[in-house]
């Protein structure tokens, strides 16, 4: 009967149902791993991976929180391994638990692993879908133990701590923010060419600023705080951050909070070498003055002459390291050049290297004081 | 033979050719046209879809002066019984082969993304079952289901690529026009195969309502496709980067695997996405399953055709479970889009050509 | 009593729907001598002792022997004391002789003397047999081969009160009740239209109860009416106890948990319904009237959706749509989302979960079924104590053992809270069956999830949106009318459009004439209702 029929193949998906279960596993039986550091480690070829593992049980405190108030909210295991996959199946020797990366917020990466080749220690967060594309990334000033090390007091998670730091562009341009996806995506379309931001850490906290300078998928070297924020400007990316500058009357400092900016990059001469030109706006209010206060026009217009110039000098300073000493492209020159100039940039598209130190670039400043506060 | 009120409404065509032409396939197009095209795959996938439309117009053409007929019939009034039927063949195993591709590129990224241990025999099997229990019912069904599940379907997809949108950055699309024509040509040649499904229209003339609609009909379906495949083209390029693209096997879901949902209700949103384009495989695997068993039906002039499901079913099956990984199963799937081609312009063409020679109409017979 | 069932006329469907009594036939016909009349009703209700039979006598001399026939407690003692045997008895003494005899008499009593409102003649045992039974008095006269039929239907019977089931807050308050009558009654004086028809038949070998089916001409699709007088008609059981003895011997797909007919207990609902061109059964014995077709949009729908404001019903619609859709996949999603895709959840909560859930010894799978089932039996127990144990029932189960368990640790406080969110969803459907039906879907979502996670939801729901749209009742489709839509009926659909608004009648019935306002085939009558009105 037509009828029946339907019931029997109920009966059997549901026979399928009671066989299945294969990708089942119990939330309480994963380890979810909140970030991760790689350092090198002294066997050729391996690396070692500090893993940090929030303990569910101890974070919920619950009413029954009494006795296991004393115990660590996060635990940090280390393994070596080949890669990051290979670490994690050499910790299921010691651990009774599947590692579980779907939720990984953080991704440190000690200095001399960025020296070497980074291509190798980020090929598995590509490949496997479990890694998460909205990791942060950040380097770090020698080893990346010190940093999983940290006892942080603000959050209970050490990945929430590190996570949010790195993500704080809002009250700051003096680090290079951008998350595993971003990072791929600049390393892939500069030809391994990217900025990311340094850390460091002591005991109880991490501190950001600066950026690590990556070529061809390699350390070469640092900017410091100033420069990284000249190279946002330079970008674009500044959301957020101040600028202290002299008063216009000469006797103090005023500190200038950035609302916004925004950049562009337009090229000016195409022979014998492109010369490009930078009109960067910027606005910001007057957060507070130490001496002098603004009482007319001119010293606002003054003010924002004078801030013009500092940011002037701040990307100057950025773009001769990178430019000249690094020799390193992440101000995607030669993108800009392919995106609006694609002929241009077949004849130089070979000798760029040599041609890059030596461009021209003409930055002009626009600043916009938008509001001064409540008091003149 | 099905029952005579078994017809489909224009409406109802549109969206079952529209679900029909988009597949799982779409989540790796992006890739394709970057490797072609770089920053203009998006006007290759433009390109791709007027060259679909044109060669729609073979298969409308045909619709319009055989309207009772599908093209087993047709074919045999225009070059006689032995050769049609070997047409007939070609057709039972391309639809077959058709659907085996969709459930199999679907379970494989499934597998890739959702549920990793789980064995491909369970996802192609169920799959399976469900459209063995929707075609069952008829033509006229299955054009409704895919009435209800295309905005189902698109509206939150629609929904996922415009949360990536704060995040990407248009000037990846320039350069503005700086492919050789060579690339571009090839580029939009191999894009034509994204719109495979379009061949459906060979069985289904018979069973629209208003068959004189048809040209009207194939505009809006390969209209609305071609804007579908060129905001996703162009979402991904402008938030993974066209190189990043060339690397992805899937940079459609690659793209659901960078953002996050607005107040951070989801972390992250491939599975659900993925549950959704199991809407999207499903539409396409019903449309070619059921043509599949249509012209068997019609071959064999059987009036069962419940009967020919059964017959297809294990075959199906089979052909999904043979190939041994995704590399395999890509070359599959771009040897049936070749067949789409033929299948799709090159035979009707002929076909077309010898009617109008031999004067044969849906009237003469 | 084998020998009456041999006697029943077994033969199917060969008679028409509104003639289908079978035991005794009509083709028996009355004899001439009342004696053996009065003997042929008693051979087929012997051992009925609550027959009573009332033997009286008419004239001085010759006297003729008259005879009521009725059970007791069926009749309406009233009637039959003013209205048949005070002028039977009394004023027949005043008539000459010749008119006591035969045709003519029985003319005479019929015509001019008995003052009950409601009598019919009858020549057959089948008839008179049959009005016995339905509480009607039958009068027999000597040397007559008919029999009269008289009215005095009456019994204990509940009034009108207002639907449990049901409840609104702004509405009317009467409800169906277990009399046939009255329930038409409460229709018909909705609709004074004198399109608005009733048919009656009988349906139940044993219980022949009055099942009427109410339509009005002109608004609902005749291809509807046919199609449920056919299905009724096929109906060949021996009892029909309530309404949904019909519902579930009519409706088209029986393996469907979705009930196909609408079930109501509020007159105002089936008026409206039969405006909109549906077919209203209404079934003797029974408080609940049933609607065909029944569409899932009709289903989810309650009567106050109509009287209150429109943003207010098109708000409390879509939280009832969202409702119904978590009330079967909450617990599937849980399992899904916390076995499978951790990754899905946002970071903090996946972590609570998993604290929560440290140290309960099942998996969430099992968790879940236990909880749900558990559920299940508590709120059936709920059902069938009386009213305030229930409600202690329900804080006891809910509360108490919920926490109870919570504590020791065997299900996570998550779960509870995913179980409770779930059975609260499903009662915010207005109809009981349906919410049923959902929460049926709830257990294979739980098994679909357990092996595939989101995939086996989807696959789920994938099935169960091929079911709805492949469903029909009587006709129309389920899902209509979000299959073939149409943006003017988009106003009566998830949100409800102001009334004003909502010109046509719902397409899914296809009335004959779509107009709901600006109807002008009702003009006429109108005015003729406010005539009456004025009187």
């Amino acid at each position: 009967m037509n009828r029946y029929k339907k019931l029997w193949i109920c009966l059997l998906l549901s026979m399928v149902a009671m066989v299945g279960c294969w990708d089942m596993t119990e939330i309480d039986r994963r380890l979810f791993v909140g970030s991760v550091g790689i350092d090198t480690s002294d066997e050729i070829n391996k690396y070692t991976f500090h893993f940090s593992l929030p303990i569910a049980r101890e974070i919920i405190g619950g009413e029954g929180g009494g006795g296991g108030g004393g115990g660590k909210a996060v635990a940090t295991v280390s393994t070596v391994g080949n890669s990051i996959v290979d670490g994690a199946r050499n910790l299921a020797l010691r651990l009774n638990r599947d590692l579980f990366f779907e939720h990984m917020r953080v991704i440190v990466i000690g200095e001399d692993v960025a020296r070497g080749d980074l291509k190798k220690v980020i090929n598995p967060l590509i490949r496997l879908t479990e890694f998460n594309r909205r990791s942060r990334i950040a380097i770090c000033e020698g080893e990346a133990r010190k940093v999983m090390e940290v006892n942080p007091w603000t959050e209970k998670l050490k990945a929430e701590y590190l996570e949010t730091v790195l993500a704080s562009t809002g009250l700051s341009g003096k680090f290079a923010e951008l998350d595993l996806g971003d990072f791929l995506r600049n390393l892939h379309s500069q030809k391994g060419d990217a900025l990311v931001s340094k850390m460091a850490a002591n005991k109880t906290q991490v501190s950001i600023g600066g950026a690590a300078v990556i070529k061809d998928f390699r350390l070469v070297g640092w900017l410091d705080e100033e420069e990284t924020q000249g190279a946002n400007f330079f970008l674009g990316k500044i959301t957020g951050g101040d600028i202290v500058v002299e008063d216009p009357q000469g006797n103090g400092t005023v500190t200038f909070i950035i609302l916004g900016e925004k950049s562009r990059l337009s090229l000016k001469a195409k022979e014998p070498i492109p010369e490009f030109s930078l009109d960067v706006y910027v606005a910001g209010n007057i957060a507070s003055t130490t001496h002098g206060i603004i009482l007319s026009l001119e010293d606002a217009e003054k003010l924002q002459g004078i801030v013009s110039k500092e940011i002037t000098a701040q990307i100057s300073k950025g773009v001769k390291k990178l430019k000249e000493i690094y020799k390193v492209d992440v101000l995607k020159l030669s993108d800009h050049l392919y995106k609006h100039e694609p002929e241009l940039w077949r004849k130089y598209e070979e000798s760029w290297g040599d041609v890059y130190p030596n461009v021209k670039i003409d930055i002009k400043v626009h600043t916009t004081v938008k509001n001064i506060g409540v008091i003149r | 033979m099905l029952t005579n009120n078994d017809l489909i409404t224009v409406p109802q065509t549109v969206v079952l050719i529209i679900t029909t032409i988009l597949e799982i396939g779409l989540l790796s197009l992006p890739r394709d046209v970057a490797i072609y095209a770089n920053s203009d795959g998006w006007i290759v996938v433009i390109i791709g879809g007027v060259l679909t439309f044109v060669g729609s117009l073979v298969l409308s053409t045909l619709v319009r002066r055989f309207p009772n007929d599908t093209f087993i019939e047709y074919s045999q009034k225009v070059i006689g019984k032995v050769p049609a039927f070997f047409l007939g063949i070609v057709l039972i195993i391309y639809f077959t082969l058709a659907s085996c591709i969709v459930i199999r590129t679907f379970a494989e990224v499934i597998n890739a993304f959702m549920l990793q241990k789980t064995p491909r025999e369970f996802i192609i099997i169920t799959q399976m079952l469900l459209t063995v229990y929707l075609i069952r019912h008829g033509i006229e069904p299955t054009a409704r289901i895919a009435e209800i599940l295309f905005p189902i379907l698109i509206i939150p997809i629609f929904a996922m690529y415009l949360i990536a949108i704060p995040k990407a950055d248009f000037t990846e699309l320039l350069p503005f026009l700086n492919t050789p024509v060579k690339a571009m040509a090839m580029g939009s040649l191999n894009t034509m195969f994204s719109f495979f499904g379009i061949e459906i229209l060979l069985m289904l003339g018979p069973y629209m309502r208003s068959p004189e609609r048809i040209y009207w009909t194939m505009f809006v379906s390969v209209a609305v496709s071609t804007m579908i495949y060129v905001f996703v083209v162009i979402v991904v390029f402008a938030t993974i980067g066209v190189q990043n693209t060339k690397l992805l096997i899937w940079p459609g879901m690659t793209i659901i695997r960078t953002i996050m949902a607005p107040g951070k209700v989801f972390e992250r949103l491939d599975a659900l996405a993925l549950a959704l384009w199991t809407i999207a495989s499903f539409t396409t695997a019903n449309s070619f399953f059921l043509t599949g068993a249509l012209t068997f039906t019609h071959l064999t002039r059987a009036r069962e055709f419940k009967f020919f499901i059964t017959i297809l079913f294990p075959w199906i099956y089979l052909f999904a479970s043979i190939p041994p990984n995704v590399l395999v199963t890509e070359k599959l799937v771009y040897m049936v889009k070749i067949g789409s081609i033929t299948v799709g312009i090159l035979i009707p063409l002929i076909i077309l050509v010898l009617s109008i020679i031999l004067k044969k109409r849906s009237g003469a017979a | 009593m084998t020998n009456i069932f041999s006697k029943l006329n077994y033969t199917k469907k060969k008679e028409l729907y509104f003639e289908r009594d079978m035991s005794p036939d009509k083709s028996k016909k009355l004899k001439k001598s009342i004696k053996e009349n009065i003997d042929g009703v008693h051979s087929y209700l012997y051992d009925c002792d609550d027959i009573i039979t009332r033997d009286f006598y008419m004239g001085q001399t010759p006297k003729h022997q008259m005879s009521l026939m009725f059970i007791d407690g069926m009749v309406d003692k009233d009637t039959l004391q003013n209205d048949i045997l005070k002028p039977l008895m009394i004023f027949t003494r005043q008539f000459p002789l010749e008119y006591s005899v035969g045709e003519n008499f029985f003319n005479m009593v019929k015509e001019g003397l008995l003052t009950a409102g409601d009598l019919k003649e009858s020549d057959n045992f089948g008839e008179v047999i049959l009005g016995i039974l339905s509480g009607d008095t039958v009068l027999f006269l000597d040397k007559v081969e008919k029999a009269l039929v008289i009215s005095t239907r009456g019994w204990e019977k509940r009034g009108v009160q207002e639907p449990s089931t049901e409840a609104v807050i702004r509405g009317p308050r009467d409800g169906f009740t277990e009399t046939y009558r009255t329930n038409v009654a409460l229709v018909r004086r909705r609709l004074k239209d004198p399109n608005l028809k009733v048919k009656t038949i009988k349906l139940g070998r044993h219980t022949r109860t009055d099942v009427g089916i109410m339509f009005i001409q002109g608004v609902a699709k005749p291809s509807i009416v046919d199609e449920v007088l056919k299905r009724l008609n096929t109906v060949d059981t021996s009892s029909v106890l309530e309404s949904g003895y019909i519902e579930q011997m009519i409706e088209g797909d029986w393996l469907s948990p979705f009930p196909q007919l609408r079930r109501t207990e509020r007159p105002d609902v089936v008026a409206a319904s039969l405006v909109e061109g549906n077919v209203a059964i209404i079934c003797d014995n029974t408080p609940f009237a049933l609607l065909a077709p029944a569409t899932l949009l009709s289903l989810f729908q309650s009567p106050e959706d109509y009287y209150e404001r429109w943003y207010i019903v098109s708000m409390i619609r879509i939280l009832r749509f969202m409702a119904a859709f978590f009330a079967f996949t909450f617990p599937a999603l849980y399992i899904a989302m916390t076995t499978f895709h951790p990754g899905m959840l946002p970071t903090d909560l996946a972590l609570s979960i998993a604290a929560a859930r440290e140290g309960v010894p099942f998996s969430a799978v099992l968790e879940a079924l236990i909880m749900v089932s558990s559920l299940e039996v508590l709120r059936e127990a709920g059902v069938r104590l009386p009213g305030p144990i229930g409600q202690t029932i329900g804080i006891v189960g809910g509360l108490v053992v919920g926490e109870a368990a919570v504590r020791a640790g065997i299900v996570s406080p998550i779960m509870v809270i995913v179980v409770a969110v779930n059975a609260i969803s499903s009662f915010a459907i207005p109809n009981y069956s349906v919410a049923i039906g959902f929460r049926l879907l709830t257990f294979i979502l739980i098994a679909l999830a357990s092996v595939a996670g989101l995939y086996g939801i989807m696959l789920g729901l994938l099935g169960l949106t091929i079911h709805l749209v492949t469903l029909k009742s009587f006709g129309a489709h389920f899902l209509s009318p979000f299959v073939s839509f149409r943006w003017s009926e988009s106003k009566d659909t998830i949100i409800r459009g102001p009334i004003p608004s909502m010109e046509i009648r719902p397409g899914y019935t296809r009335p004959e004439d779509l107009d709901r306002i600006n109807d002008r085939r009702h003009d006429t009558i109108d005015k003729a209702g406010d005539e009456s009105a004025d009187e």
